[in-house]
């Protein structure tokens, strides 16, 4: 309340221009020094204090505490099973927190739990799933939930609501058609139309000038928005949040990715096991630095260094074509790491699949050390191997076992009349101790692993099969910090037994310091390649985007 | 040991304990007809043993995710086929059983045909495949009931011993050679892996398609043979196969509710024979001869739909704990 007071009414007139003003540069809450003794706190958006959320037998959050103050984008940083998540579904509502949790929203103390409606709208999640309905267009996405401006008989006053829209998009730069279907849009296009959609609550606010523009002085908090989305769509989707921090909007920024943390958030709150390990601006902090809060321990050597190469060709394409590639030729020798980088729609993401078999080649041929591939069978029989990037349709088959998941490629081992049981599952101990797989249980649902441990599980399927060829898509998205760590020692472990790895992924800096050498492609073809001292990360976007 | 120590617990095997209820409750209620070996030894001959062959028929194919409706069909085919070839042609039942099962197949290719090469919905495609056969079945019957051989009618009669027919044998041999291909060799491995992750199963090397053919082939042949048993035991007939078809899907579906929560042999077996104990039982406890009717359908009908929705409701209930599951585990490593 005492906020709102004072935004309609700034004492200083230098603030008038800029009624959604609260970052302290204007210096209107210095001024009015008489909120309290704890000026940090009003000023705060949202102020999180001794906040803990117990489960049957475990505690998943234990004294947390978190501000966010306007302007401010605040990454949230933790491994998987950090207590991340459960925060980010306390501040959705779907959880309780346990009793004893201080929260100050804006100057005012609320029951984060139990949220009014006017106090949900300042405290938005934006979920990585949008929510979008990609049939509906654009302006019938940001009605659902709001309901249109109607005139008489109720009949929808399409105009003024096109409008609306138009200008609300042109805030964030997106020039596009209201009418236009979100499904039609560009990946970040739909990122900013729901980011947008959780804007447009604050347009409403009892202060906020309707019409007027956005009153910003809200918490956005945005759950690992940039999964899904190729870099150059995600600048223009940190361009929008930028927006929303510069004009006085509160942003909490939840990703895995490290770089983009550095490269758009100015504070940071790491979690480890449920408590608040680290909270202080990205400033003070360096990448090894970050990566030792959130792990708990230096890791040495992220990045396991690459094998020296051998020299027997073990994959060879020739004159590959798919839907988005053009006759890529490609030749990968035994023990080498050759990565993949490329935007969405460079034929990158269906270069796996194609070499596969998985999908019918227009054109070309692959040969697995001299036998042509057609289709996952051969490939299989062939000696490849592929772990594709989505885990739950393609990876793995979630309702079966580890050890199940594990041994399917091949089974012959075990008998071909009669599986052993035993040996089958003396086996799968094995691997999972092989991969260091947590929980060390064969027998659970492979869906109920986390998603680092999911993915070393795949892992383990195919190295069981010593392939001569590994493919890999995406290889590490959705895993966490740790897990990455040894899914590259694995990869550099089968490649220095001589398997031939070919990696396509989004992530540069992986790509970078895991392989021997990056092939850049381009709109389906290839760009160029790296390798040696011109194989950076910052080369390879430079190279992706060019 | 987790798994153990859940093996039976009443969830696993609430099947079990619906028949013990049931049973106690019918020695308190029709003691002299309920406590006798008659009843049992016809539930076993005749209520149950042709049922139980096609349920488990069925169970094949519903593993790899492809539902199978045109085994009434089916059925309904063979049994005038094996009659027919016999009374018309005068042919020895051996190569008339031989010739009927080799339709059958045909049958099962047509509906892979179908599922498989034209990629129909497997639902829709043996729906109409079914209509189809049993048309064919009519056609071939003129609509009468085909008389068989007495001859023939031992391969379902013949006593084994405690005058247990030959059918309930047949039923036992092929269930467990089902068990055994399903659970124990790579080819169940590769069907199990077909029905619960399609594109992970190919991309792993499965040949999904040929496991697809073969589920529905291996359906068709012992529905074929449920026809033979069915015509063997009264006569050949183009509207037998229509009462099969409910019974199987709900043995098949509550049975995949038991023992080990997948679609599996001996639950949809064990699930034939409780349903069709209780049902024999309230026929000899109830006078009313309308209600004795309607017991047949009514109990399959509501098997069919609990077991469904049981596991509708399992499966929420594994979602919804995976997440909680995942934290606690995550919390025990780092402890």
């Amino acid at each position: 309340m005492e906020l709102i007071r004072l935004s309609s009414a700034p004492p200083n007139p230098g603030c008038r221009r800029q009624p959604n003003c609260f970052s302290g540069r204007c210096g209107v809450l210095g001024n009015n020094g008489g909120v309290g003794d704890q000026p940090d706190r009003q000023a705060a958006l949202i102020d999180i204090r001794s906040l803990s959320k117990s489960f049957p037998g475990q505690v998943a959050l234990s004294d947390v505490s978190m501000q966010i103050l306007p302007g401010q984008i605040h990454a949230l940083v933790g491994q998987n099973g950090s207590g991340k998540s459960t925060l980010i579904k306390i501040l959705a509502g779907y959880h309780q927190p346990d009793p004893g949790a201080e929260v100050v929203m804006r100057g005012e103390s609320v029951d984060i739990g139990n949220l009014s409606a006017p106090q949900r709208a300042h405290l938005h999640v934006m979920h990585q799933d949008l929510g979008l309905v990609p049939t509906l267009s654009i302006m019938e996405n940001l009605a659902l939930g709001r309901g249109y401006e109607t005139g008489f008989a109720g009949r929808i006053n399409w105009g003024r609501e096109r409008t609306r829209v138009k200008r609300l998009l042109a805030e964030f730069e997106v020039d596009a058609d209201p009418r236009a279907l979100v499904g039609s849009l560009p990946a970040a296009e739909q990122s900013i139309v729901a980011l947008v959609r959780a804007l447009q609550d604050w347009e409403r606010d009892d202060v906020g000038e309707r019409g007027q523009g956005l009153d910003l002085r809200s918490v956005l908090v945005l759950d690992e928005p940039t999964a899904s989305l190729p870099r150059p769509e995600v600048e223009r989707l940190f361009a929008a949040v930028r927006r929303v921090a510069q004009r006085g909007g509160g942003v909490v920024f939840v990703s895995h990715r490290l770089d983009e943390v550095f490269e758009l958030a100015d504070y940071v709150t790491v979690l480890r096991d449920g408590k608040v390990v680290g909270s202080q601006p990205l400033a003070e902090l360096d990448h090894a630095r970050l990566i030792e809060l959130i792990v708990g321990r230096a890791i040495d050597e992220l990045y396991a260094s690459p094998p020296e190469p051998k020299s027997e060709v073990a994959l060879e394409a020739t004159d590959l074509a798919g839907n988005d590639l053009i006759d890529l030729d490609l030749t990968v020798r035994r023990g080498e790491v050759v990565g993949v980088a490329g935007l969405v729609g460079s034929g990158r993401d269906e270069l796996a699949s194609l070499l596969f078999g998985a999908e019918p080649l227009v054109r070309g041929a692959v040969r697995v050390n001299g036998q042509t591939v057609s289709n996952p069978r051969g490939a299989v029989t062939a000696g490849m191997a592929l772990v594709p990037a989505d885990r739950k349709g393609e990876g793995c088959i979630p309702s079966h076992s580890v050890r199940e998941n594990v041994m399917l490629p091949r089974l012959a081992p075990f008998g071909r009349w009669w599986l052993r049981r035993t040996a089958e599952r003396q086996a799968a101990q094995e691997w999972v101790s092989k991969v260091e797989l947590r929980p060390a249980d064969p027998e659970r649902a492979i869906i109920t692993l986390s998603g680092g441990n999911q993915q070393k599980a795949v892992l383990a399927r195919w190295l069981r099969t010593e392939p001569a060829v590994l493919v890999l898509d995406e290889p590490t998205q959705g895993v966490d910090v740790g897990a990455k760590a040894s899914i590259y020692e694995l990869l550099a472990s089968s490649a220095a037994t001589g398997t031939a790895v070919v990696m396509c992924s989004s992530d540069a800096e992986e790509l970078a310091h895991v392989c021997d050498r990056v092939l850049v492609l381009r709109s389906g073809r290839l760009a160029t390649e790296l390798s040696g001292a011109s194989l950076t990360s910052d080369r390879i976007v430079q190279e992706i985007l060019s | 040991m987790k798994i153990a120590r859940s093996k039976f617990s009443p969830g696993n095997i609430s099947i079990v304990y619906l028949y013990l209820i049931g049973f106690a409750v019918f020695w308190i209620w029709i003691p002299e007809l309920w406590i006798s070996w008659i009843t049992h030894k016809s539930v076993l001959n005749i209520d149950m043993s042709t049922k139980a062959i096609v349920a488990v028929g069925l169970v094949v194919p519903l593993l790899t995710n492809t539902f199978d409706l045109s085994i009434a069909g089916v059925i309904s085919l063979s049994s005038v086929m094996v009659s027919w070839l016999q009374t018309e042609y005068g042919w020895n039942m051996w190569p008339a059983m031989l010739v009927t099962l080799l339709v059958a197949l045909v049958c099962g290719a047509a509906n892979a045909l179908l599922v498989v090469g034209i990629r129909i919905n497997s639902f829709i495609a043996t729906l109409a495949s079914g209509a189809v056969i049993t048309a064919i079945a009519e056609y071939t019957s003129g609509g009468v009931q085909i008389q068989v051989p007495n001859s023939f009618k031992e391969i379902s009669k013949s006593q084994m011993f405690w005058g247990i027919q030959a059918k309930v044998g047949y039923l036992v041999v092929i269930a467990f050679v089902l068990w055994y291909v399903l659970e124990h060799t790579p080819i169940g491995r590769y069907m199990h892996a077909t029905g619960d992750g399609p594109e992970a199963a190919r991309l792993a090397g499965v040949q999904t398609k040929r496991y697809v053919v073969l589920s529905l082939m291996i359906c068709s042949l012992i529905a074929g043979f449920g026809g033979i048993v069915s015509a063997a035991q009264t006569a050949g007939n183009a509207t037998s196969g229509a009462p099969y078809l409910l019974p199987a899907f709900a043995a098949a579906f509550l049975g995949s509710t038991q023992f080990l929560g997948r679609f599996n042999v001996w639950g949809t077996v064990a699930s034939v024979f409780v349903l069709a104990s209780l049902v024999a039982g309230l026929q000899r406890a109830i006078e009313n001869p309308g209600i004795r009717r309607i017991l047949d359908d009514l109990f399959f009908g509501v098997a069919l739909i609990l077991a469904v929705g049981l596991s509708k409701l399992l499966e929420r209930y594994r979602e919804r704990n995976a997440f909680k599951l995942r934290a606690l585990e995550v919390n025990r490593l780092n402890n």
